[in-house]
């Protein structure tokens, strides 16, 4: 088995919500509480969830954008999260981060050259003309022509400026891309483009993907492995194969069951899992599962107290008791 | 045959802009029927928002109508909605009464200093004349309908204390007030997770068989279309490039367009961990649209010299699928 990249160890990200008259905390948001995570070199990991879940807060912890409240994130070897700002910084370009809104995060009033140079600049590794030769390349392996260089981003139309926003992301040589739903704000014919692009852009480079996103179509696509995150909790982590057509957790079969599928003789299929709306209050999470809610297999007394662990892959205390349905892969097509 | 029920026929709608004048909805054809879904499908910019919007002229300045006619075959005499003066009774009618509308940002359309109640209560009085009363029994009752629990509380909430999928079953709410026969969909579950989204879409199916209601359904998403509609139509850049049947588009997609947006989008239990086909290039900036077909430059099966040259024709098979396309013959609708 490959190495461990990075590894998560029990990790908590709590947000104040309110403060009393001292400026004490009194209530939190928990955003993510307690995962424990494993990535490994040169593989795709896939996170999924639905918005709120905490999975972009998880990705962002892990890029250092974030502080994580306790917990601890090992990238081989070295401990992130007591680190120093300025310590940080070696680490920094080593795990980068490619984001959802190409709209909004890149700056409007720089040019290309600025944006994908920035990284290069901001650590004196290189200025003039090998700066403009290592732009121009990086440019070219991601599908841009370098003579739009010293245009500014609102030439671009929303795929050419997340091939921007991977170019910035890669151009320091990092080892691991925390890719926070990089598809989800393109257009449905250009977002086969990028994740050809991130597939050919790993091979290439020998790149580790955390790959966010609530999509479960784009994720299977792409993910060797994924998690499934739900509370604040990855609920069930899973070979992509294993997870879609043999789910552990009933949140993970409500969950694909709810996507629709373009295949209009398919529509009606048996077994869709309706979820009521009943979430959680995430500043006062229940004990238990806090999927017991919403779950349809819910046994009082059984999910509804203490704490339930992540035992190989699946949190879930009727584990192996359930009989539940995966993706049926289609026979057609392909 | 089916009752149509709305015909839009030759609507362009413009936008004036300081680099020029973009031709959002450039003749767009399409008829929904009575009590049938009909989902509009593209991608950002293709026009479908905007035609949708055209129907109610709900379209704002620099935009324009520029012409076309949108028939509206109601109980009375069948009458063309663009035609009307912006007083026309029949025009106050129409607009939220007997056709309701939802937008993709639940919580965007909700005023947010006023309960849900209020904003219900008062579409209600507008297009039924009920008194207060009757007005808030007829709110709390159409609340419950559309599956908000516990409605004689929840009719006093303001959107902010309610989740976006709570906020889009109120819009639906405030749309089917006045028993519209039309219920307009603007991506009405793209910003709703998909557990959410699930569970919005079998709501207007059923509503949809209670009322017999007719559904334009707008939508990026070939899934959604595969779940909700009997008819679809696939635009491109401000035209409808092909309509059809839902079962023969899947099935048997003729425009090129359609054929390679079906095979890009990755598809559960499809595509796993393969390379996907993809279409080469981006939408065009509808400021300079390609000449002759405006898919041509992506397009796989372009043919040089007539593709890029000549607006392709709209080409009528024997079930009265269409497709815009040259690789199809005219008159006899088979592959010349």
């Amino acid at each position: 088995m490959t190495e461990p990249l990075l590894e998560v160890n029990d990790l908590h990200v709590r947000f104040p919500v309110q403060r009393n008259l001292l400026g004490r905390v009194t209530v939190e948001n928990h955003a993510v509480s307690g995962v424990d995570l494993t990535l490994r070199g040169g593989e795709t990991l896939g996170l999924v969830g639905e918005s709120g879940c905490g999975k972009t807060t998880l990705g962002r912890t892990i890029v250092g954008a974030q502080k994580a409240t306790s917990g601890t994130i090992v990238y081989e070897g070295s401990e992130l999260t007591s680190l120093k700002n300025r310590e940080r910084g070696r680490y920094r370009r080593q795990i980068r981060m490619v984001f959802q809104d190409p709209f909004s995060s890149l700056n409007p009033r720089m040019t290309l050259r600025q944006i994908i140079g920035d990284p290069l600049i901001a650590g004196g590794e290189a200025r003039g003309s090998e700066l403009e030769d290592r732009v121009a390349e990086m440019m070219r392996r991601v599908g841009l022509s370098p003579d739009y260089m010293d245009r500014y981003p609102h030439a671009f139309s929303g795929g050419q400026r997340q091939r921007v926003n991977i170019a910035r992301a890669l151009i320091v040589g990092p080892k691991l891309v925390v890719a926070d739903e990089p598809v989800s704000a393109l257009d449905v014919s250009v977002r086969a483009q990028i994740l050809n692009l991130l597939r050919e852009l790993q091979e290439e480079f020998g790149l580790t993907y955390l790959f966010i996103s609530h999509d479960l179509s784009v994720v299977e696509n792409i993910a060797d492995r994924v998690a499934v995150m739900y509370f604040g909790k990855i609920v069930e982590l899973a070979d992509t194969a294993e997870l879609y057509e043999n789910p552990s957790h009933p949140y993970t079969e409500a969950l694909m069951s709810a996507v629709p599928i373009p295949d209009p003789s398919r529509r009606g299929r048996t077994g869709r899992v309706l979820l009521p709306d009943d979430l959680p209050d995430p500043t006062n999470p229940p004990p238990g599962c806090a999927f017991a809610s919403r779950c349809r297999h819910t046994e009082a007394g059984r999910c509804d107290v203490g704490v339930v662990p992540l035992v190989e892959g699946l949190r879930c205390v009727r584990g192996g008791e359930l009989e539940l349905q995966g993706i049926v892969a289609s026979e057609t097509d392909a | 045959m089916e009752q149509p029920l709305l015909e839009i026929s030759g609507l362009r709608t413009g936008f004036d802009t300081y680099d020029g004048k973009v031709r959002a909805v450039d003749g767009v054809d399409l008829t929904v029927h009575a009590g049938k879904t009909l989902c509009v499908v593209g991608e950002s910019g293709c026009g479908k928002s905007v035609t949708a919007r055209s129907i109610l002229r709900l379209v704002d300045a620099p935009g324009r109508i520029e012409g076309g006619k949108v028939v509206w075959h109601g109980d009375d005499e069948p009458f063309d909605v663009l035609s009307l003066d912006h007083d026309d009774r029949r025009l106050q009618r129409l607009r939220g009464g007997e056709i309701g509308m939802i937008f993709q940002e639940p919580s965007a359309s909700l005023l947010q200093l006023r309960t849900i109640g209020a904003q219900l209560i008062e579409t209600i009085r507008i297009h039924t004349g009920l008194d207060k009363k009757a007005a808030r029994a007829r709110a709390i009752a159409l609340l419950d309908q559309v599956g908000i629990p516990d409605p004689e509380r929840r009719v006093d909430a303001y959107p902010f204390q309610l989740s976006g999928g709570m906020c889009q079953r109120a819009m639906i709410a405030i749309a089917l007030c006045a028993n519209p026969s039309l219920l307009i969909a603007d991506e009405p579950t793209t910003a709703l997770d998909v557990t959410t989204q699930a569970r919005i879409l079998d709501l207007i199916r059923d509503l949809q068989a209670e009322h017999s209601m007719a559904v334009m359904f707008i939508t990026h998403d070939l899934g959604v279309v595969a779940e909700l509609a009997d008819e679809v139509a696939v635009m491109y850049l401000g035209r409808v490039v092909e309509r059809a049947g839902v079962e023969e588009l899947f099935a048997d997609p003729k425009h090129p367009y359609t054929k390679q947006l079906l095979a890009s989008v990755p598809v559960l239990g499809r595509d796993r961990g393969r390379d996907l086909p993809t279409i080469p290039g981006i939408v065009p900036n509808p400021l300079h649209r390609p000449r002759g077909c405006s898919f041509h430059p992506r397009c796989a099966e372009a043919i040089a010299g007539r593709c890029d040259v000549d607006d392709p024709p709209e080409v009528v098979f024997d079930d009265g699928r269409t497709a815009e396309c040259v690789l199809y013959d005219e008159n006899e609708g088979v592959r010349a």
